[in-house]
């Protein structure tokens, strides 16, 4: 069968166009800061101005499948979350109380983390365009292993359990960090302190007149 | 599989050989209109369009048109929606690929620099992607697509044409999960007979 040579031609014109179209297709982000966000929210009919002392435990609740973590350097996170969070809320005029005293706070504050681990094989597309990639598998596995961090901010009235789950519970404000972790700490550092102040600063009604 | 290759290549291109058919492939850009602008508002650069006409008249032609459209766009800042605020880069992802049947009527004679109108219809499949942080979603959606469009094609020897062309596409979904699709499309290429 005779095939034109324009049509072959033709094909292999708009096969390169395609190729060269691919090659600079938009991968969205590539650094681990721009995978990065801050979410926030908030009972709208709650009164923020009204109350003034708040209870927050000394410890963040943890939660990750890392084998064997580093303690100090959860520790040193731990702190690090805690005082940037007790700052920003002295900076709204809140005051942090104890549980010691017979004060009963106005609002709870409760702050967990997550740091998970995911690891394992994926499949990729086969990045040759020749035609005697025909002959070969389309796609081939390769390794991959990032870390994930989360750290959640949950504020809610005292007379009651937080429970986020449910409608009905005493949960006024929410706030959450989520991104990828870095190898290196002071980065991951950086973008904690970083998360909890666009919190705060993505929350205005967050200020006490007390 | 060499037979269906074989057999898609005729009937795409099947027609080149006579001289009242010409087939083109042109450089697509796209400028997104109405609420496509709501998910990508800047002008994009990267397409191509391939299309096939028919003289069925002397002025006039029938054809087909196809291509792939990519819209892209990264928006740092603060995202609120009701009491809830997102802080992030939002990544958004419009793929789109058209195949149209196409109507279009050619000014002057032959041989000449030939303004043109003309019109496509048919659908528009649209791959919508969003991303912010470590969270995506996808929507396919077919669309129910019109292209009314204006062009002019200059000629560069007997066999081939310079021609340029600004094409307003509409796809329609039934979808409630995303908006309807518009854009303007303006696409610089060849066609030969």
């Amino acid at each position: 069968m005779h095939i034109p040579s324009k049509i072959f031609s033709s094909l292999g014109l708009i096969a390169s166009v395609i190729i060269l179209l691919s090659g600079c297709y938009p991968k969205g982000p590539e650094y681990t800061s721009d995978y990065s966000l801050v979410v926030s929210d908030y009972a709208p009919e709650f009164d923020f101005g009204a109350q003034k002392t708040y209870y927050m435990p000394d410890t963040v609740y943890l939660e990750t499948n890392v084998e064997n973590p580093d303690a100090e350097r959860i520790r040193e996170f731990q702190e690090l979350i805690l005082e940037t969070i007790e700052a920003n809320m002295s900076t709204r005029d809140y005051q942090r109380i104890d549980t010691a005293g017979a004060q009963k706070p106005d609002l709870v504050l409760g702050v967990s983390a997550l740091a998970v681990n995911n690891s394992g094989v994926g499949w990729v597309p086969s990045p040759c365009w020749s035609w005697y990639c025909w002959y070969y598998p389309g796609w081939y596995p390769v390794g991959y292993s990032y870390s994930t961090g989360t750290v959640i901010i949950q504020m809610g009235r005292p007379d009651g359990v937080i429970d986020f789950e449910d409608d009905e519970a005493n949960l006024v404000w929410f706030a959450g960090l989520d991104g990828l972790l870095s190898s290196n700490v002071n980065n991951n550092q950086a973008g904690v302190t970083k998360g909890i102040n666009q919190a705060f600063e993505q929350s205005p009604y967050l200020k006490s007149n007390r | 599989m060499k037979k269906i290759i074989i057999l898609i290549t005729l009937i795409v291109f099947g027609y080149n050989s006579y001289s009242q058919s010409m087939h083109g492939l042109s450089y697509s850009m796209a400028l997104p209109m109405g609420e496509t602008s709501d998910i990508i508002s800047k002008y994009q650069w990267r397409g191509l369009a391939i299309e096939g006409k028919y003289f069925v008249g002397d002025q006039v032609t029938l054809g087909w048109q196809s291509g792939w459209n990519t819209m892209y766009q990264g928006e740092s800042g603060s995202f609120t929606e009701g009491t809830l605020t997102r802080t992030g880069t939002q990544y958004s992802w419009l793929n789109i690929w058209p195949m149209l049947f196409t109507f279009d009527y050619f000014f002057g004679t032959d041989g000449d620099t030939q303004p043109y109108i003309g019109a496509g219809v048919g659908t528009y499949w649209v791959e919508q992607r969003t991303q912010m942080g470590l969270f995506a979603d996808t929507y396919s959606t077919w669309n129910f697509g019109i292209a009314p469009e204006v062009g002019v094609l200059i000629p560069i020897n007997l066999y081939s044409n310079f021609y340029v062309n600004v094409k307003y596409n509409y796809g329609l979904n039934g979808s409630a999960d995303v908006s309807n699709y518009s854009w303007m499309s303006f696409n610089v290429g060849f066609l030969w007979y």
